[in-house]
Protein backbone atom coordinates (compact mmCIF):
# COMPACT_ATOMS: atom_id res chain seq x y z
CA UNK A 1 0.00 0.00 0.00
CA UNK A 2 1.24 3.47 -0.84
CA UNK A 3 2.56 5.48 2.08
CA UNK A 4 0.06 8.11 3.17
CA UNK A 5 1.25 11.60 2.27
CA UNK A 6 2.44 13.49 5.33
CA UNK A 7 1.10 16.94 6.09
CA UNK A 8 3.64 19.61 5.31
CA UNK A 9 4.19 23.09 6.73
CA UNK A 10 6.57 25.79 5.51
CA UNK A 11 7.27 28.94 7.51
CA UNK A 12 9.17 32.03 6.44
CA UNK A 13 10.91 33.34 9.58
CA UNK A 14 11.71 37.00 9.00
CA UNK A 15 12.04 38.32 12.56
CA UNK A 16 14.99 38.02 14.90
CA UNK A 17 13.72 39.08 18.31
CA UNK A 18 12.96 36.98 21.37
CA UNK A 19 9.20 37.57 21.14
CA UNK A 20 8.82 36.97 17.42
CA UNK A 21 10.98 33.85 17.48
CA UNK A 22 8.20 32.08 19.37
CA UNK A 23 5.42 31.76 16.77
CA UNK A 24 7.49 29.91 14.14
CA UNK A 25 9.29 27.66 16.61
CA UNK A 26 6.11 26.82 18.57
CA UNK A 27 4.32 25.88 15.35
CA UNK A 28 7.31 23.99 14.02
CA UNK A 29 7.79 21.97 17.20
CA UNK A 30 4.11 21.05 17.42
CA UNK A 31 3.88 20.12 13.74
CA UNK A 32 7.06 18.04 13.87
CA UNK A 33 5.66 16.44 17.03
CA UNK A 34 2.60 15.41 15.03
CA UNK A 35 4.84 13.79 12.48
CA UNK A 36 4.46 16.55 9.89
CA UNK A 37 7.15 17.54 7.44
CA UNK A 38 8.34 20.98 8.56
CA UNK A 39 10.51 23.51 6.75
CA UNK A 40 11.69 26.80 8.25
CA UNK A 41 13.10 29.35 5.84
CA UNK A 42 15.15 31.98 7.68
CA UNK A 43 15.31 35.29 5.91
CA UNK A 44 16.19 38.89 6.80
CA UNK A 45 16.36 39.34 10.60
CA UNK A 46 15.26 35.74 10.97
CA UNK A 47 18.84 34.78 10.09
CA UNK A 48 19.63 35.94 13.61
CA UNK A 49 17.89 32.81 14.95
CA UNK A 50 20.26 30.42 13.19
CA UNK A 51 23.53 32.28 13.61
CA UNK A 52 25.94 30.55 15.99
CA UNK A 53 24.95 31.72 19.48
CA UNK A 54 22.03 33.67 18.01
CA UNK A 55 19.13 31.75 19.56
CA UNK A 56 20.71 32.07 23.01
CA UNK A 57 21.25 35.82 22.68
CA UNK A 58 17.83 36.96 21.43
CA UNK A 59 16.53 40.24 22.80
CA UNK A 60 13.29 42.14 23.05
CA UNK A 61 13.07 45.90 23.10
CA UNK A 62 10.37 47.94 24.86
CA UNK A 63 10.61 50.62 22.14
CA UNK A 64 7.35 50.95 20.24
CA UNK A 65 5.67 48.17 22.26
CA UNK A 66 2.66 49.66 24.03
CA UNK A 67 1.29 46.12 24.45
CA UNK A 68 4.01 45.07 26.93
CA UNK A 69 2.85 44.17 30.46
CA UNK A 70 4.65 47.25 31.82
CA UNK A 71 4.36 49.73 28.95
CA UNK A 72 6.75 52.63 29.08
CA UNK A 73 6.91 55.82 27.03
CA UNK A 74 9.25 55.45 24.05
CA UNK A 75 11.33 58.33 25.33
CA UNK A 76 12.25 56.17 28.35
CA UNK A 77 12.39 52.90 26.43
CA UNK A 78 15.30 54.18 24.35
CA UNK A 79 17.51 54.70 27.42
CA UNK A 80 20.51 52.32 27.44
CA UNK A 81 19.79 49.32 29.61
CA UNK A 82 16.07 49.15 28.85
CA UNK A 83 16.42 46.43 26.19
CA UNK A 84 18.50 44.16 28.46
CA UNK A 85 16.00 44.80 31.23
CA UNK A 86 12.98 43.91 29.10
CA UNK A 87 14.87 40.85 27.80
CA UNK A 88 15.71 39.58 31.25
CA UNK A 89 12.13 40.16 32.41
CA UNK A 90 10.76 38.16 29.50
CA UNK A 91 13.30 35.37 30.01
CA UNK A 92 12.44 35.28 33.71
CA UNK A 93 8.75 34.97 32.91
CA UNK A 94 9.39 32.21 30.37
CA UNK A 95 11.39 30.26 32.93
CA UNK A 96 8.88 30.77 35.72
CA UNK A 97 5.89 29.74 33.67
CA UNK A 98 7.58 26.58 32.37
CA UNK A 99 7.44 27.57 28.70
CA UNK A 100 10.19 26.12 26.52
CA UNK A 101 13.05 28.42 25.57
CA UNK A 102 13.91 29.19 21.93
CA UNK A 103 17.13 27.10 21.99
CA UNK A 104 15.07 24.19 23.39
CA UNK A 105 12.38 24.52 20.72
CA UNK A 106 15.01 24.80 18.00
CA UNK A 107 16.69 21.61 19.21
CA UNK A 108 13.37 19.75 19.51
CA UNK A 109 12.24 20.77 16.02
CA UNK A 110 15.49 19.48 14.58
CA UNK A 111 15.46 16.26 16.62
CA UNK A 112 11.98 15.49 15.33
CA UNK A 113 13.07 15.89 11.74
CA UNK A 114 12.40 19.56 11.00
CA UNK A 115 14.37 21.19 8.17
CA UNK A 116 16.15 24.54 8.47
CA UNK A 117 17.03 26.58 5.40
CA UNK A 118 18.93 29.86 5.25
CA UNK A 119 18.02 32.53 2.70
CA UNK A 120 20.88 33.15 0.28
CA UNK A 121 20.40 36.91 -0.38
CA UNK A 122 20.03 37.55 3.36
CA UNK A 123 23.32 35.76 3.95
CA UNK A 124 24.95 37.99 1.36
CA UNK A 125 23.39 41.14 2.81
CA UNK A 126 24.65 40.37 6.31
CA UNK A 127 27.99 39.09 4.95
CA UNK A 128 27.52 35.69 6.54
CA UNK A 129 29.17 32.43 5.56
CA UNK A 130 28.01 28.85 6.09
CA UNK A 131 30.34 28.52 9.06
CA UNK A 132 28.63 31.44 10.79
CA UNK A 133 25.43 29.39 10.98
CA UNK A 134 24.57 26.59 13.38
CA UNK A 135 25.11 23.03 12.17
CA UNK A 136 21.35 22.34 12.23
CA UNK A 137 20.91 24.44 9.08
CA UNK A 138 20.55 22.04 6.19
CA UNK A 139 21.28 24.30 3.26
CA UNK A 140 21.35 27.81 1.88
CA UNK A 141 18.58 28.28 -0.65
CA UNK A 142 17.05 31.04 -2.70
CA UNK A 143 13.45 32.03 -3.12
CA UNK A 144 12.90 29.57 -5.94
CA UNK A 145 14.11 26.80 -3.69
CA UNK A 146 11.66 27.84 -1.01
CA UNK A 147 8.77 28.11 -3.48
CA UNK A 148 9.55 24.60 -4.66
CA UNK A 149 9.32 23.38 -1.05
CA UNK A 150 6.12 25.32 -0.38
CA UNK A 151 4.35 24.45 -3.63
CA UNK A 152 2.81 21.29 -2.21
CA UNK A 153 2.66 22.35 1.47
CA UNK A 154 -0.66 22.21 3.31
CA UNK A 155 0.24 25.29 5.33
CA UNK A 156 2.62 28.11 4.46
CA UNK A 157 3.10 31.01 6.82
CA UNK A 158 5.04 34.24 6.95
CA UNK A 159 6.21 35.38 10.38
CA UNK B 1 -13.74 -4.18 34.55
CA UNK B 2 -10.14 -4.33 33.47
CA UNK B 3 -7.80 -1.53 34.41
CA UNK B 4 -5.69 0.14 31.76
CA UNK B 5 -2.05 -0.82 32.10
CA UNK B 6 0.35 1.71 30.65
CA UNK B 7 3.69 0.51 29.35
CA UNK B 8 5.11 3.98 29.97
CA UNK B 9 3.92 6.99 31.92
CA UNK B 10 5.09 10.50 31.10
CA UNK B 11 5.00 13.31 33.59
CA UNK B 12 4.06 16.43 31.63
CA UNK B 13 2.75 18.50 34.52
CA UNK B 14 3.87 22.12 34.35
CA UNK B 15 4.65 21.81 30.64
CA UNK B 16 2.97 24.08 28.16
CA UNK B 17 2.13 23.76 24.49
CA UNK B 18 3.80 22.34 22.42
CA UNK B 19 5.85 20.24 24.85
CA UNK B 20 3.18 17.66 25.80
CA UNK B 21 2.74 16.83 22.09
CA UNK B 22 6.49 16.45 21.71
CA UNK B 23 6.59 14.19 24.76
CA UNK B 24 3.78 12.10 23.31
CA UNK B 25 5.74 11.58 20.09
CA UNK B 26 8.86 10.57 22.02
CA UNK B 27 6.80 8.35 24.34
CA UNK B 28 5.05 6.54 21.47
CA UNK B 29 8.42 5.78 19.91
CA UNK B 30 9.50 4.13 23.16
CA UNK B 31 6.62 1.68 23.44
CA UNK B 32 5.64 -1.23 21.21
CA UNK B 33 2.66 -1.35 18.85
CA UNK B 34 -0.46 -2.16 20.87
CA UNK B 35 0.96 -0.85 24.13
CA UNK B 36 -0.42 2.11 26.01
CA UNK B 37 1.25 5.40 26.89
CA UNK B 38 0.02 7.42 29.84
CA UNK B 39 0.39 11.20 29.81
CA UNK B 40 -0.26 13.31 32.87
CA UNK B 41 -0.53 17.02 32.14
CA UNK B 42 -1.73 20.29 33.60
CA UNK B 43 -1.94 22.25 30.34
CA UNK B 44 -5.66 22.71 29.50
CA UNK B 45 -4.78 23.07 25.81
CA UNK B 46 -3.87 19.37 25.76
CA UNK B 47 -7.61 18.61 25.59
CA UNK B 48 -7.62 20.01 22.08
CA UNK B 49 -3.99 19.24 21.17
CA UNK B 50 -3.46 15.63 22.23
CA UNK B 51 -6.37 13.92 20.35
CA UNK B 52 -5.53 15.27 16.85
CA UNK B 53 -1.80 14.85 17.46
CA UNK B 54 -2.39 11.25 18.54
CA UNK B 55 -4.38 10.58 15.36
CA UNK B 56 -1.64 12.14 13.26
CA UNK B 57 0.87 9.83 14.95
CA UNK B 58 -1.22 6.69 14.27
CA UNK B 59 -2.30 6.28 17.86
CA UNK B 60 -5.69 6.21 19.55
CA UNK B 61 -6.95 7.68 22.78
CA UNK B 62 -8.22 4.77 24.86
CA UNK B 63 -9.25 6.89 27.79
CA UNK B 64 -9.10 10.54 28.71
CA UNK B 65 -9.89 12.08 32.06
CA UNK B 66 -9.86 15.39 33.83
CA UNK B 67 -9.62 15.43 37.60
CA UNK B 68 -9.55 18.18 40.22
CA UNK B 69 -6.14 17.99 41.80
CA UNK B 70 -3.85 20.71 43.04
CA UNK B 71 -0.29 20.63 41.82
CA UNK B 72 2.41 23.25 42.29
CA UNK B 73 5.44 23.47 40.01
CA UNK B 74 8.99 24.02 41.26
CA UNK B 75 8.68 27.66 40.29
CA UNK B 76 5.48 28.05 42.28
CA UNK B 77 2.88 27.95 39.49
CA UNK B 78 -0.30 26.43 40.81
CA UNK B 79 -2.58 24.18 38.77
CA UNK B 80 -6.02 22.92 39.85
CA UNK B 81 -6.81 20.37 37.18
CA UNK B 82 -4.93 17.31 36.05
CA UNK B 83 -5.47 15.85 32.59
CA UNK B 84 -4.72 12.18 31.99
CA UNK B 85 -4.50 10.52 28.61
CA UNK B 86 -4.11 6.85 27.78
CA UNK B 87 -2.91 6.45 24.23
CA UNK B 88 -2.46 3.19 22.33
CA UNK B 89 0.18 2.97 19.64
CA UNK B 90 -1.50 1.53 16.53
CA UNK B 91 1.48 1.15 14.22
Amino acid sequence: MAEEKKNKMCIICSKGTLDMAYPPFMLATAAAGMGWEVHLFFTLWGINLIKKGGAEALKITPVGKPEMPMPMPNILAIIPGMTPMATSMMKGQIKKSGIATIPELLKLTKEMGGHFHACEPSMAMFKLKREDLIAEVEDIIGVAGFLELAADANITLFV
Amino acid sequence: MSEITAALSLECRGMHCPLPVVQMKIGLSRINVGEILEIIATDPATEKDIPPAARALSAEIVKQEKVSKIWVSKTGEKYNIEYRYYIRRLK
